[in-house]
């Protein structure tokens, strides 16, 4: 087990070097001048040079690229060029809204989905399996903004269990920035819930038809005794994958739901960045959802190793 | 101490009943080992599954009578028939690689027939553990410690099998039903699995349903054989005489 996990944390790590070289690379290709950006009509030549030595522009590619993951590591990124500050002060609080955003929303699709697919999955056929499916089927097929906007107008403004467009700073009040951060979740997960749901119900029954299964009965167990403790270790798994995939695509969905529910997080100050070319700025955010995603399949990985022990090779 | 008696057991295909398994009557002495001998889609897995109690699906429906000393398996609600699985009857399958769990140890799974019945056997972790090693060394696991502590992958096929035979013998059944356990083994580990079958069967008087299609298998091992053939019996009788001496046609294509 160590020496997988050790294995997987080298991985990561060469994964980590791939992918900042490659954002780096790209935004050193796409087009436009974060320079002349800036200066627009009053860019002279020695104006322009200045700032380029300013920005550290002059220097060789390869400079650059080092000054950037050593940045990563102790989490400088430079200064954004649009605002003249740090660009993890500037981030900082938008990341934490981000990462609270999909840590609740996963906290709901996990709480949600194992026990609904599991009580479906042993009541397939049965009146439960009846309402569940078809209401799996719609809200898969609902994207999350809509699915936001649905919520927005129910419980906020129908219901009035919270203010839209309200968001609450989690500097002045914690406790009411979970709140407020709990109807966007819900609409993230929902869809998620769904796929869940499906998926684990129709992995629960497919290997409770595997010969394992069968001879599991013939030691004398019962369905309860088979599920738990023979089938659903193994039907867990593809589900956890899946989450795994889910987290990561909980970022980039929440860019999304973050516009509907007016929250100040990483989705706006991404577009705002990319259309100064505060590359900076672009650079950092997409290394942080690249970093995120990276170590959401790295514990997805040591899950799989804890429950399977094939997988610890 | 079983009776098979007009068996019958069909299926619905697109509705319409389709017979597997029709008019099948045999018996089972104490101590006694019967091989079914038959090609595939014979109905001899059908009939060791219903023996066992493992034919609960809905699309069929199943009439005789199976009498397992004074119980009526074919009849009897699944609680009753949970008592009897693991319990009184054994049942071991053809591939021990996917009848065994991957993510369960091999340990846990011998000892899971005591496991069940824990409360009414008394058994502690301990016994129960000991009672696993102690079934396991008689299948030929000489390895039983290390072979306990591991996962059904790091083990070899025959040790596999071996170790599935001793899970079903755990709690010392009446009957153990093995449906074609050597047909995934090479030659020579089948060899040797026959041979811990008539072993225990010698030292423990434990009676054998053996299904195989395989004639020199049952040869070697059964007293007495079952022909089968489109879910009916062909003919029955001790092996000599089946073998020496078979009247139907079938049985001598089968032979030669």
């Amino acid at each position: 087990m160590g020496k997988y996990i050790i294995k997987k944390l080298i991985r990561l790590i060469i994964t980590l070097f791939i992918t900042s070289f490659v954002i780096f690379l790209i935004f050193e290709l796409v087009p436009g001048d974060p320079v002349l950006d800036k200066l627009g009509t009053r860019a002279t030549p020695e104006l322009v040079e200045a700032l380029r030595i300013q920005y550290g522009l002059d220097q060789p590619f390869i400079l650059r690229y080092l000054k950037f993951i050593g940045g990563i590591f102790t989490l400088d990124f430079g200064t954004s060029y649009s605002y003249g500050v740090p660009v993890a002060s500037l981030l900082k609080e938008k990341i934490v809204i981000n990462l609270f955003l999909s840590v609740i929303a996963l906290f709901f699709v996990i709480v949600i989905s194992f026990p609904l697919g599991i009580y479906v999955a042993k009541h397939t056929g049965g009146i439960s399996d009846k309402i569940i499916s078809p209401l799996n089927q719609a809200s898969m097929s609902i994207p999350s903004f809509v699915l936001g906007l649905l919520i927005t107008f129910f419980f906020g403004i129908v219901l009035r269990w919270f203010r839209p467009g309200g968001y609450v700073s989690f500097n002045t009040n914690f406790g009411g920035f979970l709140y407020f951060l709990i109807f966007p979740a819900f609409a993230l997960a929902i869809p998620k819930i769904a796929m869940c749901i499906r998926l684990l119900k129709g992995n629960i029954l497919e290997e409770a038809g595997k010969d394992y299964s069968l001879t599991a009965y013939a030691r004398g167990n019962n369905t309860t005794g088979l599920l738990y403790r023979h089938v659903l270790k193994n039907a867990i798994m593809p589900t956890i994958t899946f989450i795994g995939m889910i987290a990561a695509d909980m970022i980039c969905s929440g860019i999304v739901i973050e516009q509907v529910f007016s929250i100040p997080g990483l989705g706006q100050m991404l577009i705002s960045s990319i259309s100064t070319r505060d590359f900076p700025v672009v650079e950092a955010e997409v290394m942080m959802i690249a970093l995120f995603i990276m170590l959401i399949s790295f514990l997805t990985d040591i899950i799989h190793a804890l429950i399977d022990p094939r997988v610890r090779i | 101490m079983l009776t098979v008696k007009d068996l019958k057991i069909e299926f619905f295909d697109h509705d319409l009943p389709e017979v597997a398994v029709k008019d099948v009557d045999f018996t089972i002495k104490d101590g006694e080992i019967l091989g079914i001998v038959g090609e595939s889609g014979s109905g001899k897995s059908m009939t060791a599954m219903a023996i066992a109690g493992l034919l609960n699906r809905k699309d069929l429906t199943k009439s005789g009578m199976i009498d397992l000393d004074g119980t009526d398996i074919l009849n009897s609600p699944r609680s009753k028939i949970r008592e009897i699985q693991g319990n009184e009857i054994g049942f071991v399958f053809q591939d021990p690689l996917n009848s065994m769990n991957p993510v369960l140890k091999v340990g846990a799974q011998v000892e899971e027939a005591m496991r069940i019945r824990k409360k009414e056997l008394g058994f502690s972790k301990e016994d129960m553990k000991n009672r696993a090693l102690e079934v396991m060394k008689s299948v030929g696991l000489d390895d039983a410690e290390r072979i306990y502590e591991s996962y059904p992958h790091q083990i070899s096929g025959g040790q596999r099998q071996r170790a599935m035979i001793a899970a079903a013998l755990v709690l010392k059944p009446k009957l153990l039903i093995c449906d074609e356990p050597t047909t995934a083994l090479d030659v020579t580990v089948q060899k040797r699995i026959i041979d811990v079958l008539k072993e225990l069967n010698q030292k423990t008087g434990t009676s054998i349903l053996f299904i195989s299609h395989d004639l020199s298998v049952i040869k070697a091992l059964c007293d007495r054989v079952v022909v089968m053939k489109d879910g009916l019996v062909v003919e029955e009788g001790s092996v000599k005489e089946i073998f020496e001496n078979p009247t139907k046609e079938y049985t001598k294509q089968l032979i030669f």
